[in-house]
């Protein structure tokens, strides 16, 4: 591995918090999205979905559909009977393929499948179209409990595989019997996740047109625009370079658009088949249906201890509930492989196993979301580490300090052989404990005035971040992912950075060009960065777990580097100096200590390109102010900790909740306000997800809340300020020192909630610990009547 | 067959008349029709607000209103709050305190605080998170839109004052 | 998510309305405010042929005093009945309530006669128009009628109007001056559908025992109800805190809530318990405080 690079000039900009660059557009309405792209003469796309959980197709009749005057166009699996299976190569554990039709036949199997598609001038008339189109089903047994459906007598969701369970490993490292056989405490509980969905604001949504130059324009709202170019190549047989992939502005995507969806390729196939350009946005009803469902998770944890508070052993077995296919990259393995890879998290357990298994029902695919793996498999860790520390009489925060793995250890590889970079777990707690008022919150009555409970509870993460080869294959999935970036300087001095990268809310126009612009030595308003367009960007795989500072930053430093030095070289030839003496501030480039010999960076770029006789022979130095750099560094650990403070009313099981600290070490951050923004939205999401979010199938495969009115999402008034604070320790191992910081609350808040809950019931019962996310009001009311109700009064 | 029918309204200073189906709601109208792509759908049950639009001062869910039901009336969107790309002071105050990041509930947003602070134009922090419970937001956690709007509403008392 | 085909008519009045409505019959629905219908439209759940628009109609005096309450005609929207000083004055428990209701932009165009007349029995208004002994005005082509709110909620959104009938107005009664009020429900989130509720106005003579009573209960049956028994626990009573316990624990005989994707039938069974009895508390307390 190399060296990182030492930045050449100022930071004047890292570490700014910069106003966005991207934002402007945005407030005045003016930035566009994939449903405002218009090509004239474009039809809309409606597509009819399975009614029914798990269903043979007996017949499917479009004859009155097709008789609708304004019907142009359905598409069955009569017309396109292609699909994918599960990408990941060479994965560890068994992994059978699973194949999934773009559109379905033969049988169904969830509630959203798609089994036509209607193309007609509106989307209104579509959906007429589609509601004319006649389906006979003959409903099959459908699976909503993982544990049903992994049973050897289960029916079979895919009658090619010999079970629902297409993926399962083990691994098991120390000695974990002795471990467990000498422990003074043994904690085993049963940890059950809720099934939720990323649900960004926008929704999917495809725009594809066939142009009159044979080539293909592809507009989606995705996070992946190389990958969603290459996929749709791969399928649709034609060559890549005719395929033009464009993100335009994204409404967010928190994983969900780091996918390759079906109607991804039926649109395109549609535009190339007949030459017509065609949209699809996906209405609310359906995103909730039919876009990648996440987290949830059966998870089995023993943990051993002894007397002191220490972790001396675990014992896994997480069963993900990947839903009806194996979703295209990533599959189920999404989250329980993850989620046992990072099982020991802060800890120095040295004795663990695990079994991980990825089994099929009758839901909407599971795939990545913000916190994969994570945030199941930190929370059942940490539930079980509360209830034990209640065991022991300890508080949570002495088992940390017990068992953390202290800053002089580092790099330390842990149980599960991933190696951890940097950090000062103790210093982020203490931090945390301190902002929150932890010891003093400790210490009040529980019961307040107006007969509420009070709690506060804390937690600590470990977050993998910067996913690349490295990270994916310490994380159990050894996938390869390649990212590089342009950065060039055009005559007049201006740079541009093609990015593989893609911002969809996460600023990187602007922190991009804040790298460049330090690296370069020019203002930032010099600085324009492309990217979410595969016609101007550079091969990358886009923007998803935690990487795009790290990755996307690194190959900017990297190219950048590149394109200094190459300026300097001209710029000493130019000006009669040393390389060496010269700098650049401000544009300006000049001889270190002394601004009286100096030339504008602008100067200098013109004569690159324009002034033959100044510059040096092209032997020489090359004359291009370019460099493409590819970056796939070695996985940087983030930390950070959490606590809530909450108010329960313990008659209705309402959680109010008071505070919220957070606390991270990203390493060196771009621009704080970003990542503030991150540690804000994350910790939104993640009260979400412990609160109330939760998809709810019933037995018959039906999705009981496939609507914003029953699928709720926390607003303004669910969450209080969340206030940020942060720790430095700089990478030792990536370009710039930085570390992700996009995703850190999603393994960490929901605990710290569930932890303020257990503590505001310890005077009535010091053991009760939720088991279950989300904790609604109804979940809360079967925790505490499990026992006596606390009296209020 | 359902005949279309006639309307006429004015949308950001602009009047327009228009033949459109019965059953258009006022969001398509104005983002297809009307070609004003500012104002966002990411609902159409009225749950989210993305949609929020001024209907003669008032906010209200574009996608919950047929197109038919704005005749005569004066509609104002997301387009109209700036003055020639010079941001108003709402939208300065979104900028300077990043009270956004993908952006796309942020239209429904300043319409709605646009309306709101009209009423009550020294809100404290709870109040406003009470005014922008009827507008989602999945990427701040609404910290910084709750910024922002102190930020505008401070800005606008020390305009007024000075 | 668009709604399916249908016809449009604007009416001119409520004269119109009616004829319109006689014309069209079962086809037809009336378009007030829209929030709850343009959504179950949107969803096509809702699928009416012919809608008949009143949201323009022109109706001067929409909140009018009247000698035993506030008459609120049909098509005012929430947010101007809850922004009527006259109306917070008299009967604050009402604009209390209206409060509750979704979020402001909603309210801007929700109306009070649509919301009642939607009858959705976990939502605000029609429970306040039982605690408030309100009287409906009901107009068809040739008839004009008055409907008791107890006479009004047939079932799980389903009213005594027929096909042919629209709501024009509401008279809330007010309660008595020296009466107190309390309103509590239970949402997971601010501005949702409550997963249950309950109002109470209570009034006390000058020996301290109860002279007047109204408890309404939405979101925990197919309609809203008005709790009679809880009612009748308490008058003529000096209200105690073990009297208004028991009275409160009268709600759970009288209900048939529902479990749904949220929580089940026994916890509305306890919400409704637990609100009741903070409602009586809320109430005594203003009431005794006036």
């Amino acid at each position: 591995m190399k060296k990182p690079i030492v930045l050449g000039g100022a930071t004047k900009y890292i570490g700014e918090s910069r106003k966005r660059t991207e934002d402007p557009q945005i407030l005045m309405g003016q930035a566009k999205y994939v449903d405002d792209i218009k090509i004239p003469g474009m039809l809309e796309v409606a597509f009819l979905r399975s009614t029914h959980g798990h269903a043979r197709i007996k017949s499917l009749n479009l004859e009155k559909a097709r008789q609708h005057p304004d019907c142009l166009r359905i598409i069955t699996n009569d017309d396109l009977s292609i699909g994918f299976t599960t990408f990941i190569p060479g994965t560890r554990g068994t992994l059978k393929p699973v194949f999934m039709p773009f559109i379905g036949t033969g049988k169904v199997r969830f509630v959203g499948e798609i089994i036509a598609a209607v193309v007609a001038p509106s989307r209104y008339i579509a959906e007429d179209i589609v509601e004319l189109i006649e389906v006979e089903y003959e409903p099959l047994p459908a699976y909503n409990d993982v544990e049903e459906a992994m049973q050897p007598d289960a029916v079979l969701l895919h009658e090619e595989l010999d079970s629902n369970i297409y993926y399962s490993d083990s691994y098991s490292s120390g000695d974990v019997d002795k471990a467990f056989t000498e422990a003074d405490l043994v904690v085993s509980e049963k940890i059950a996740t809720g099934r939720t969905s990323a649900a960004p604001m926008e929704t999917r949504g495809v725009v594809a047109a066939w142009g009159w130059d044979d080539t293909l324009s592809v507009w989606s709202s995705t996070q992946m625009p190389y990958f969603l170019r290459t996929s749709i190549a791969l399928h649709l047989g034609i060559p890549e370079q005719i395929i033009r992939v464009v993100a335009p502005t994204v409404g967010g995507g928190f994983g969900q658009k780091a996918h390759f969806f079906p109607e991804e390729f039926i649109l395109p196939w549609l535009a190339k088949e007949f030459k017509q350009p065609v949209k699809w946005i996906e209405d609310r009803r359906e995103h909730l249906l039919g876009a990648s469902h996440a987290k949830q998770c059966t998870i089995y944890m023993s943990l051993a201890f002894k007397n002191d508070g220490a972790l001396v052993g675990m014992k896994i077995r997480n069963i993900c509930d990947s839903g009806a296919y194996s979703q295209n990259p990533w599959s189920g393995l999404i989250e329980s492989v993850p989620a046992n890879t990072g099982a020991p998290g802060a800890f120095t357990v040295r004795n663990i196993e695990f079994e991980t298994v990825v089994c099929l029902t009758n839901k909407m695919n599971t795939g990545a979301y913000r916190g994969v793996g994570w945030s199941a498999g930190c929370y059942a860790r940490e539930m079980v580490m509360t209830k034990a520390a209640r065991l022991l009489g300890l508080d949570i925060t002495d088992l940390y300090r017990k068992n953390f793995i202290r800053a002089d250890e580092f790099p330390y590889t842990t149980a599960t052989n991933q190696t951890y970079d940097s950090g000062d777990y103790h210093k982020v707690l203490d931090k945390c404990l301190e902002a929150s008022d932890y010891s003093q919150q400790k210490t009040q009555p529980r019961l307040t005035k107006d007969g509420k409970l009070r709690g506060t509870g804390v937690s600590f993460f470990v977050e993998q971040t910067n996913w690349g080869s490295h990270s994916a294959r310490e994380s159990g999935f050894p996938a390869t992912l390649h990212d590089s970036t342009t950065v060039e300087m055009d005559p007049s001095g201006k740079v541009t950075v093609k990015s593989g990268q893609f911002s969809h809310g996460q600023g990187q126009r602007t922190t991009l060009a804040q790298v460049a612009a330090d690296v370069l030595g020019v203002p930032f308003e010099d600085v324009k960065v492309l990217d979410g367009d595969t016609a101007t960007g550079s091969y990358g795989m886009g923007t998803f777990a935690s990487r795009s500072a790290v990755i996307g930053g690194g190959s900017v430093i990297r190219a950048a580097t590149d394109v200094r030095e190459k300026l300097l070289k001209i710029a000493a030839h130019v000006m009669e100096a040393n390389e060496a003496d010269l700098t650049i501030e401000d544009g300006e480039i000049f001889v270190k200590g002394s601004r009286d010999i100096s030339k504008t960076v602008a100067e200098i770029a013109f004569i690159n390109y324009y002034d033959r006789y100044s510059r040096p022979d092209e032997d020489e130095v090359e004359p291009v102010l370019s460099s493409t750099r590819h970056y796939d560094p070695p996985a940087a650990y983030a930390n950070g900790s959490h606590a809530v403070t909450i108010e329960l009313d313990p008659q209705t099981g309402i959680i109010d909740i008071k505070r919220i600290v957070a606390v991270e070490d990203c390493g060196n951050m771009i621009n704080p306000k970003v990542v503030d923004g991150q540690m804000r939205g994350g910790a939104s999401q993640g009260i979400g997800m412990g609160l109330m979010e939760s998809l709810d199938y019933d037995e018959n495969g039906q999705l009981k809340n496939a609507s914003f009115m029953d699928f709720l999402m926390p607003n303004a008034v669910t969450l209080p300020d969340i206030e940020c604070e942060h720790v430095v320790t700089p990478s030792p191992i990536t370009e710039g020192g930085f570390k992700g910081a996009g995703e850190a609350a999603m393994l960490s808040i929901h605990v710290a909630l569930s932890n303020a809950l257990a503590d505001a019931l310890s005077d009535h019962d010091g053991t009760l610990v939720p088991l279950v996310t989300p904790i609604g009001p109804q979940q809360v009311m079967d925790l505490i009547n499990n026992e006596n109700q606390p009296q209020a009064g | 067959m359902v005949a279309n029918k006639k309307i006429t309204l004015n949308v950001n200073g602009v009047a327009y008349d228009r033949e459109i189906e019965p059953r258009m709601l006022l969001s398509d109208f104005i983002r297809h029709e009307l070609d004003l792509c500012g104002t966002h759908v990411a609902c159409e049950h009225g749950i989210c607000g993305s949609c929020t639009i001024l209907m003669d001062g008032l906010p209200v869910r574009s996608c919950l209103t047929f197109a038919l039901q704005a005749e005569g009336k004066a509609i104002e969107t997301v387009e109209a709050l700036a003055d020639n790309g010079e941001l108003n002071a709402l939208q300065n105050a979104f900028w300077e305190n990043q009270g956004l990041q993908c952006g796309f509930c942020t239209p429904g947003i300043l319409m709605s605080m646009k309306a709101f602070l009209e009423e009550n134009p020294s809100p404290t922090r709870a109040e406003i998170r009470e005014a922008l419970s009827g507008n989602l937001c999945r990427c701040t956690g609404y910290h910084d839109i709750v910024d922002s709007v102190v930020a505008a509403a401070e800005a606008a008392v020390s305009a007024a004052q000075a | 998510m668009k709604p399916a085909k249908f016809d449009y008519h604007r009416a001119e009045n409520l004269q119109h309305a009616c004829t319109l409505l006689k014309e069209h019959g079962d086809d037809a629905k009336i378009l007030a405010g829209g929030q709850s219908l343009i959504a179950a439209m949107n969803f096509r759940l809702a699928t009416p042929s012919v809608l008949i628009d009143v949201s323009n109609v022109e109706q001067p005096n929409l909140v009018v005093d009247e000698q035993s309450g506030v008459r609120v005609k049909a098509t005012t929207t929430q947010r101007f009945a809850e922004k009527h000083a006259g109306l917070r004055r008299r009967i604050p428990v009402l604009v209390h309530a209206i409060e509750h209701i979704s979020h402001f932009q909603v309210r801007n165009k929700g109306t009070v006669g649509g919301s009642i007349a939607h009858a959705d029995p976990a939502s605000e208004l029609p429970a306040m128009s039982l605690l408030l002994d309100a009287e409906f005005a009901i107009a068809s082509a040739t008839n004009k009628t008055v409907v008791p709110a107890e006479d009004f909620f047939v079932t799980y959104m389903t009213t005594s109007l027929q096909a042919d009938e629209i709501l024009s107005s509401v008279l809330f009664r007010e309660p008595p001056q020296t009466s107190g009020w309390g309103f509590h429900e239970i949402t997971q989130r601010a501005g949702d559908f409550s997963l249950a509720g309950s109002a109470a106005i209570v009034d006390l003579d000058n020996d301290g025992k109860c002279s007047y009573a109204r408890v309404a209960l939405f979101g925990v049956d197919a309609t809203p109800l008005r709790a009679r028994e809880v009612e009748d626990a308490l008058l003529g009573n000096q209200c105690s805190p073990e009297l208004i316990k028991e009275a409160a624990a009268g709600v759970r005989g009288i209900i048939d809530p529902e479990t749904d994707v949220h929580v089940t039938e026994e916890y509305r069974r306890n919400a409704a318990e637990a609100l009741t009895l903070r409602a009586l508390e809320d109430a005594l307390g203003r009431a005794t405080t006036d």
